[in-house]
């Protein structure tokens, strides 16, 4: 569509600059240039686009890959690694304690390995000699910094001279029942070598001044250097090794940064191709130290096992039956996007367990996965697909499937957002499924924001704060420093930091944005009473206003499902269980568009179905979505939303007319008789099965629109049926027995399996596959 | 203890928790995928952090920058690696052998199977590339690492690890193209 600009240099689209913009690595002005010249570059906008989305498939994939554990012996001697004696004051204690424990054991260890690895010792002597030259090369532009850190680290000047002597005697000790696998010449150069090193290294931290230079100097791993000679990679040879191994490990603040890129920038001038843009000193984004302690990092979350879940609460919900059509045609329904409980679902099918009935609700299971439904193309903000084939789990029935897919919003044209997350920090938080994954979650989306979006925290445990005032996102810094800052403790009370966000919110308000507070916690609104009651007033006002509440669910214990899921209804909002980055991913990013963005607000579905084509039909799902039949006419009733790019899917179960069912039993009317025949419409001998209907309102808007498609049943066979059909059933027979339902008919495991890996397709982001395997976990289960 | 013990404060102690918490499986991922053995991957990952302890990175504790102790750990983990790698002489150096770096180490055989069946497309896309370009997706997107962490880690110019990149995630992506027919990310 667009022209690129003629005059400007021919664009590559191979240019790996594209791949370094689309992560953000490139540096600040590098950035800023390059965004420029994507203005006018359409394939090079695109090109970003789709690495993005590999890179985020990429990261969701392999984060959560398990990660194995230390075994208990390893952990241990790591700490014991820590205890040695105290540092001595007078250096000669020490040196008088390295010798005797040189001289005790070690001895003959030291004679073998000393011929052992002669070569290495000197060549690393060799090494030595070249780090401690360009050392006292920089200690100069180091030397103003340490004075600045002295006071913030006392510890550090004490203990300084101890980790170097005495871990020449107890490397020995320690090696033995660690290194099997690790030869002797890589740990031997310990006692060896770093005799040598170690006695050498420690006069020059005597004769120091400022302590706090000394870890810098006498640094060194323990065993083993860093940096070998770097014969070990083909590639750009960087001759200083040495400046990098040193520069690589000590945290080095304000100007001791400065003479570490340096010493980098000479380093990489070595013969090296230089990168293009921007000098490697730029690379290092230096972040202005932030006002809160950072305590706590960012986690890298590794799915750890999890204790059993005891203080859950779900609503029992009976489930729709079957209804003749006769007594009564219609369903009336609001849509639901969310999708917490598959999520949950799965968090307990993990963990080995069963999950309670009750935490099932078929509708969310389905509408957890992506169909291929088409977008919409007309005025509409959403397209209708519908596919009628035999059910699977009662082949004498007939299965009905709907799809509702809303509008896309391109990234680039997303409206602004002014967003306040609300965060439980309560101490029952603390756990690295709640408060970290949190973080991380809450961090990738910060990061996908961009200069058009506001972001606030407010946190709430015990006493409720305003840990970050609304904030654009075009500095990702301030935002990304007040999530580190997040720490879990003290006691919930929920109320009064939900008021706070909302004033945050309301204060920045965006006219034709999205304006919603994000309310992430495990459900826990421990101290002082919540009256509930109060809560949902105030968050359907807000909602009325403009402000919506979309909620986060993390961890278990004490999740309480039901409510979070009414509050984010009440909001106007969605409803997500995040139990792994990966979900996180997948709620905030892959779906951003769609949670923050509603196309179509109050949407609401009524189905009459024509006596001549069906005898009764049961809605599989959306029980607690349940509407009165005038509600769909009724503006003043509140319904769900659908986000850009979301997609709705219902299932209904028909049966024909003139078959009979089992388990319903309608008691005989009284003052009626039980046959009495239908006076059927023209319209009932179309051929139809149904009439679906639609209303919605557009987002600001009060009056809703209307939108009215017929469907026929063609007969087709189950054979005939899409592989979204077939997935789409067998999530619902998945659900169906999961629940134990009265109405599973002849569902079965395998038959599950079956339905399921025909129904697989492409599945380019491994939902599907991910969804068998959890079938087979149940399963295995069930059977015990 | 003799009097000359040190009481480690405790935030010393906590401090040394948080690091095994935090960077324990990490590490031992990327150890095993060099190493190719769960049990050498420990033992890499426990001298690894054996080194830290003994380093004066330790007395820093809390006021160490998180991304310098990744760098450095990473650093020092993936030389140890290749050491035990040469040291053992079964396997080439990691730069010359196609290694298949995205099987996990640590499952048992019928657990490797079934991480086969459902491994998916992007596993598979990425068992495809060559070592290096494996390793930088990994460093980057299973750990996080920038361009020049990777270099620091790799010993590769921040200009190189650009590269590799680049390269490797767009095979990846014709992988995935041609796997589904699609672009990645869209609702196929």
């Amino acid at each position: 569509m667009k022209n690129d600009d003629n005059g400007n240099r021919p664009k590559n689209p191979d240019d790996p600059k594209l791949t370094a913009y689309a992560l953000g690595e490139l540096p600040g002005e590098e950035q800023a240039a390059f965004e420029a010249e994507l203005k006018g570059w359409e394939a090079g906008r695109m090109e970003v686009e789709e690495i993005r989305q590999v890179a985020a498939i990429l990261a969701g994939e392999l984060k959560v890959e398990p990660c194995p554990a230390l075994p208990a012996d390893s952990r241990r001697a790591i700490e014991a690694g820590l205890e040695r004696p105290a540092p001595a004051r007078k250096l000669s204690r020490l040196k008088a304690i390295y010798f005797l424990g040189a001289g005790l054991g070690a001895a003959a260890a030291l004679l073998i390995a000393a011929f052992l690895t002669w070569p290495l010792v000197s060549q690393r002597q060799k090494t030595d000699r070249l780090e401690t030259a360009s050392l006292h090369g920089s200690k100069t532009a180091r030397a103003p910094a340490p004075q600045a850190e002295a006071p913030r680290s006392p510890p550090a000047l004490e203990a300084l001279p101890a980790p170097k002597a005495p871990p020449a005697a107890e490397a020995p000790a320690a090696a033995v029942p660690v290194t099997t696998a690790v030869p002797a010449p890589v740990a031997e150069p310990a006692p060896a070598a770093k005799s040598v090193e170690v006695a050498q290294v420690f006069e020059e931290a005597a004769f120091e001044k400022t302590a706090r230079e000394g870890p810098q100097l006498s640094f060194r791993p323990a065993v083993g250097a860093i940096d070998m000679p770097s014969n070990r990679q083909p590639g750009p040879q960087k001759p200083a090794a040495g400046p990098d191994s040193l520069h690589a490990a000590p945290p080095l603040a304000g100007e001791a940064e400065k003479a570490e890129k340096k010493s980098l920038a000479l380093a990489d001038s070595h013969g090296s191709e230089r990168w293009e843009f921007g000098r490697p000193e730029d690379d290092i984004k230096i972040a202005k130290e932030p006002e809160i302690s950072e305590k706590v990092l960012r986690r890298i979350y590794c799915p750890p096992p999890l204790p059993q879940p005891n203080t859950e609460s779900y609503e029992a919900l009976a489930e729709n039956p079957f209804v003749a059509v006769s007594q009564d045609p219609l369903s009336t329904f609001s849509i639901d996007v969310d999708t917490a409980s598959y999520a949950n679902v799965r968090r307990f099918l993990n963990q080995n367990q069963l999950p309670p009935r009750e935490a099932v609700r078929l509708e969310e299971l389905i509408n957890y996965f992506s169909y291929s439904y088409p977008t919409p193309d007309g005025e509409a903000p959403f397209a209708v697909n519908a596919e009628a084939a035999a059910c699977p789990w009662n082949p004498e029935h007939r299965l009905v499937r709907f799809g509702i897919k809303a509008r896309e919003i391109p990234a680039g044209r997303r409206p602004p957002s002014n967003l306040v997350f609300l965060v439980d920090v309560s101490g029952s938080m603390a756990p690295p499924n709640k408060l970290p994954l949190l973080k991380s979650a809450l961090r990738f989306l910060a990061e996908s924001l961009g200069e058009n979006d506001r972001v606030a925290i407010v946190t709430y445990a015990g006493t409720s704060g305003l840990l970050l005032p609304s904030t654009s996102c075009a500095e990702k810094r301030p935002i990304l420093d007040a999530l580190d800052g997040l720490q879990a403790g003290g006691s919930t009370n929920g109320g009064a930091g939900i008021q706070q966000a909302y004033e945050t919110a309301s204060a920045h308000f965006v006219r034709g944005g999205t304006n919603r507070v994000i309310l992430a916690t495990d459900g826990d609104f421990n101290v002082g009473i919540t009256d509930q009651g109060e809560l949902v007033r105030l968050i359907e006002e807000r909602a009325r206003s403009g402000i919506f509440l979309s909620v986060l669910g993390f961890g278990m214990g004490n999740l309480k499902d039901a409510t979070l899921e009414k509050l984010a209804d009440k909001g106007n909002g969605h409803y997500a269980y995040i139990d792994s980055l990966k979900e996180a991913y997948k709620v905030l990013i892959e779906e951003m568009s769609g949670t923050l963005v509603a196309v179509a607000k109050d949407v609401k579905v009524q189905i009459e179905f024509n006596p001549a084509q069906a005898g009764f039909y049961r809605l599989i799902g959306y029980e607690n979505r349940a509407l009165q039949h005038p509600d769909f006419n009724d503006d003043r009733k509140d319904a769900g939303d659908l986000g850009a790019g979301h997609a709705v899917t219902a299932l209904y179960e028909i049966v024909p007319p003139g078959k009979e069912i089992a388990a319903v039993g309608v008691e005989a009317l009284k003052y009626q008789k039980v046959e009495k025949p239908l006076a059927l419409s023209e319209a009932a001998r179309s051929g139809e099965l149904l009439t679906l209907k639609l209303r919605w309102k557009d987002p600001e808007g009060q009056v809703s629109r209307l939108l009215e498609f017929p469907l026929s049943d063609q007969g087709a066979g189950y054979g005939q049926a899409s592989s979204d059909f077939k997935f789409a059933a067998a999530v619902a027979s998945f659900g169906l027995l999961l629940r134990d339902s009265r109405y599973k008919g002849n569902a079965a495991w395998s038959a599950v399996l079956e339905l399921a890996a025909e129904g697989k397709g492409a599945d380019p982001a491994g939902q599907r596959q991910e969804f068998i395997r959890l079938v087979q976990k149940a399963a295995a289960l069930a059977r015990k | 203890m003799t009097e000359e013990s040190r009481h480690n404060p405790s935030w010393l102690n906590d401090w040394l928790r948080e690091v095994l918490e935090q960077f324990e499986g990490p590490l031992l991922r990327y150890a095993g995928r060099i190493t190719g053995d769960a049990d050498r991957a420990r033992d890499v990952v426990q001298e690894t952090f054996l080194s830290l302890v003994r380093s004066d990175l330790a007395l820093q504790g809390n006021q160490l920058k998180e991304r310098l102790l990744q760098e450095w750990l990473f650093k020092v983990c993936r030389n140890r690696a290749i050491d035990v790698r040469r040291k053992e002489k079964r396997v080439k150096p990691l730069m010359d052998e196609a290694v298949d770096l995205a099987a996990s180490p640590s499952l048992q055989p019928a657990q490797i199977l079934e991480a086969e069946e459902t491994a998916s497309q992007v596993v598979k896309a990425m068992k495809k590339l060559p070592p290096q370009q494996q390793e930088v997706l990994y460093l980057k997107f299973q750990n996080g690492l920038s361009y020049r962490e990777i270099g620091q880690v790799m010993n590769l110019t921040v200009s190189n690890v650009g590269f590799l990149i680049h390269t490797a995630l767009k095979k990846v992506r014709d992988q995935l193209k041609l796997g589904t027919g699609a672009a990645p990310g869209s609702r196929a």
